[in-house]
């Protein structure tokens, strides 16, 4: 009998059994055994489910099979359901995948869940869990103790080894021609290897893996390129490379796809998964730029996720995968294809339900002492309060009609699966949300941030999986509870806001950005307290600006685009939505440029100042203008990101992506729609398409930029900062050629959309 | 949401669309008043989409008309200042 204590690290179906990684106190990893015997359930026409057991049992398959009653969801009711139990975990997925060929027309349940988290699920563990285990001479485990609690705020994780992978130089991606040396890096070494000789290369790896033997090896794309390459040249020197710390297993590949999420294409690149080791790519993790190992930790322990799955999958395979624990524990058959269809509406019951958040346009222009109030994850407690779930909406035991506007009746005797697996959620975001604004700027204020906004992902994709037509518990009557719920609650907190004398500029979903002549931060609580009270959804101020833009729309200078301003709060902290410089096809020398001039404007307290700033980021336009036409700009900085749509061969016009994507496809580049491409402006009006654009990996420092496109590029950027001041592009360049302009006056307020208030309404009429 | 439904900016946009051929036979000043009334529909999007009506031309027109009079009464406020400031009676300058 041994005891090992220390974090479950990581889990897989093994030839016998399951793989258990554990990594103790000391860091080291430990590879244990376990049992285990999943069920997947068929349910059909008696006859049908008779013909799968003669199948089975004629293939002489590991498989228990057995009459069992489970609840379905959807149906409402329990089922008498075959439950075909698989004694070897590893042939799960092929045995299921016979049986659905066998039988298609079945229904099937339990069915698209991996052999971990089965595993999770029937010894109620987590990823990253601290245990005290026991286990026998051969290593099987004969007793676990979970000693820690996914809902902790506080954990301790295990001391982990990092490696990281990459290939020196410039972060480009080799995918699209850029080569360079391979680079490893450990806590106290820089090594570079020679890829000119193959061999040697292959050796030293496998010496350094061995040696440094690394729980995480964290690569730039390492899952589409680095490791595909290492594979293949020890495949092809017969030199054996310890990627895996589990030699019996080799590297999972996984093919790289594309998929289409909300109108956009989105690229998923090939990933290469290792056993008893985790790799994970920068460049293919999703969300990386929200959050980091913190937030991945954080998910994986929450979602029962492993953690190399939990970095490149989508926050909706999470939520998912907390449904489908719940279901389970609950003993609710989790469906493996969606078969819920839309209730019957007529088109009058459509033009009232399928509505969604409130989006007002702001009120354009600049305004001073701006308040910004938001709901506190507003769907999400939606869902937990009112109780919003599938299986709760227009349920047959109540009719109380209570969803306002629409009228669905919400079931009082039963809670719902999605309240049960969000309410812990919920409350978890906002003690990681309260405990960072406690805490001392510092390492451990930017764990909880990262923590709180990792579940942020997952509570805001479980509303749109309400509505998303293959979301296992997904229901588009949930979706539209959700949304009427939010607009009544919107407009009951901008009638509050108004009673006290407050003007509303702007309405967004879930945040009101409100102002009042001589407002005190002191009448901020009182309010906040008054709507949550009649809402009955919390509402907290997310600061107060010395001064915020609302811009306006391209098409018309006085109407305003929701979710497109910059501000400064009192704190000096800055704001930033819709403009160019949180866009990803900017180039990051205008970002620079841009974010610069906020910064010099944000050290105005008020629209005096703001307006005696502008002559500063007149000079700064003019510096950064003589730095571009005399080509001093790195062309790194000028690249610009775009997606492509579609495949390179499929666009019909001279379009500069498309140009790019050519050229890319000419040099044996594979391009997937979906995928971002970078490249630099080198001649916009050529007559040669291919002079006017080329892919920043084929750039040298003999290529010249396009200045004058840049330029074009940079004045547009500014045009957005200064449009509170009244200056747009030409007057930008008007006031660039004559330093001495007309000083800027101050603008009268709009004549327009400004709100009038009652007093003046009785005073005026 | 947009599901089966159009957005309050589509139907708006919907709506300018039907009357283009009203719209090209304005003169140029009318044109451009014709497209101000419709940007003064456009900041009720979100009224307009909460009225949950089949018929959305009215919302617009009432939309386009409670901008109207707002400015007539931001107007009338400042006709007010000005007269308060030349010293004029509220009614004297009738006979002005």
């Amino acid at each position: 009998m041994n005891q090992i204590n220390g974090w479950i690290f990581d889990v897989y179906a093994a030839e016998q059994g399951m793989a258990v990684w554990v990594i103790d106190p000391e860091s080291v990893a430990h590879q244990l055994r376990d049992t285990l015997a999943p069920s997947f359930f068929v349910f059909g026409p008696q006859a049908d489910l008779h013909e799968v057991c003669v199948m089975l049992s004629a293939a002489r398959l590991p498989v228990r099979l057995r009459r069992a009653v489970r609840h379905d969801l959807f149906l409402r009711r329990d089922l008498t359901v075959l439950e075909v139990q698989i004694l070897r975990p590893l042939l799960f997925a092929s045995i299921f995948a016979r049986v659905r060929n066998f039988r298609p027309a079945l229904t099937y349940y339990n069915a698209d869940l991996s052999p971990a988290q089965f595993y999770y699920f029937e010894k109620n563990l987590f990823p990253l869990a601290y245990c005290e285990i026991q286990t026998d001479a051969a290593g099987w485990m004969t007793d676990l103790e979970v000693k820690d609690s996914r809902w902790d705020l506080e954990y301790r994780l295990p001391p982990l080894r990092t490696m990281s992978v990459r290939l020196a130089g410039q972060a480009a991606n080799p995918n699209h021609g850029f080569r360079g040396e391979l680079e490893l890096q450990t806590e106290d070494r820089v090594c570079v290897l020679d890829a000119s000789d193959p061999h040697e290369l292959l050796l030293t790896l496998s010496n350094l893996l061995q040696k440094y033997d690394p729980d995480l090896l964290i690569s730039e794309y390492g899952d589409s390129f680095i490791l595909p390459q290492l594979l293949q040249l020890s495949n092809r020197y017969g030199i054996p490379l310890p990627l895996n710390r589990d030699r019996k297993q080799v590297p999972l590949a996984k093919k790289a796809y594309s998929y289409a999420s909300y109108g956009r294409i989105v690229y998923r690149s090939a990933s290469q998964i290792l056993f008893g080791r985790w790799h994970i790519d920068l460049h293919n993790a999703f969300r990386m730029g929200d959050y980091w190992l913190d937030g991945i930790f954080e998910l994986a322990r929450l979602t029962g996720l492993n953690v190399q799955k939990v970095a490149r999958t989508s926050t909706g395979t999470g939520i998912s995968a907390i449904e489908a624990a719940t279901a389970y524990r609950r003993g609710i058959l989790i469906p493996y294809h969606k078969r819920e269809a839309e209730d019957f509406k007529s088109a009058g019951d459509l033009i009232i339900t399928d509505k969604g958040g409130l989006t007002y346009r702001p009120i354009v222009g600049l305004h001073e002492n701006v308040a910004e109030i938001d709901f506190v994850s507003m769907y999400p407690f939606i869902m937990a309060k009112f109780n919003i779930s599938p299986e709760t909406i227009n349920c047959p035991c109540c009719q109380n009609r209570v969803v306002p506007e629409i009228g669905y009746s919400i079931c009082t005797r039963h809670k719902g699966l999605i309240p049960e697996s969000l309410e812990p959620l919920v409350a978890k975001r906002i003690r990681y949300k309260m405990g960072a604004k406690e805490l001392a700027k510092g390492a451990r204020q930017d764990i909880y941030r990262q923590r709180a906004q990792a579940i942020k992902g997952l509570l805001v994709t479980c509303f749109g999986y309400t509505g998303y037509k293959n979301a296992r518990f997904g229901k588009i009557e949930a979706h539209e509870a959700i949304t009427a719920y939010g607009r009544a609650v919107l407009i009951q907190a901008k009638e509050i806001v108004e009673d006290h004398g407050f003007e509303v500029l702007h309405l967004l979903i879930d945040s009101l950005w409100i102002k009042k002549k001589g407002a005190h931060d002191d009448e901020y609580p009182s309010l906040l307290a008054e709507i949550t009270a009649k809402t009955g959804v919390p509402i907290a101020l997310e600061g107060v600006y010395d001064w915020v833009a609302f811009l306006s729309a391209r098409e018309h200078e006085k109407i305003g685009v929701p979710n497109r301003y910059f501000g400064v709060f009192r704190n000096g902290e800055i704001k930033t939505r819709g403009i160019e410089l949180r866009r990803g096809d900017t180039a990051p020398w205008i970002k620079a440029a841009q974010q610069r001039a906020i910064e010099l404007l944000a050290t105005a307290h008020n629209r005096k100042e703001f307006f005696e700033q502008v002559p500063q980021v007149i000079d700064l336009i003019r510096d950064r203008l003589t730095e571009l036409q005399s080509q001093q700009v790195d062309y790194h900085d000028l690249a610009l990101t775009y997606r492509l749509t579609r495949d390179p061969q499929e666009y019909q016009h001279n379009t500069l992506n498309a140009i790019v994507a050519r050229q890319l496809s000419q040099r044996g580049v594979h391009l997937h729609p979906g995928e971002a491409i970078r490249y630099v402006i080198t001649d916009a009006q050529a007559r040669d398409p291919h002079s006017r654009a080329r892919p920043v990996d084929f750039m040298d420092s003999a290529c010249r930029y396009d200045a004058e496109k840049y330029t074009e590029l940079l004045l547009r950027a500014m045009a957005t900062i200064l449009q509170p001041a009244g200056l747009d592009q030409a007057q930008i360049e008007q006031r660039l050629t004559q330093p001495q302009a007309q000083p800027l006056v101050w603008q009268i307020p709009l004549d327009w959309f400004a709100p009038i208030n009652r007093r003046d309404y009785a005073k005026a009429s | 949401m947009g599901r089966t439904n159009e957005t309050a900016t589509q139907l708006i946009r919907f709506q300018q669309q039907e009357l283009a051929r009203f719209f090209s036979a304005l003169r140029k000043a009318d044109q451009e008043a014709f497209e101000d009334l419709f940007a003064l529909a456009q900041f009720h999007i979100a009224p307009l989409a909460y009225s949950g009506t089949a018929e959305p031309q009215a919302i617009m027109l009432f939309a386009m008309l409670l901008e109207q009079h707002k400015l007539i009464l931001r107007q009338q406020k400042a006709i007010q200042f000005l007269l308060e400031q030349q010293g004029i009676e509220s009614d004297q300058w009738l006979d002005l």
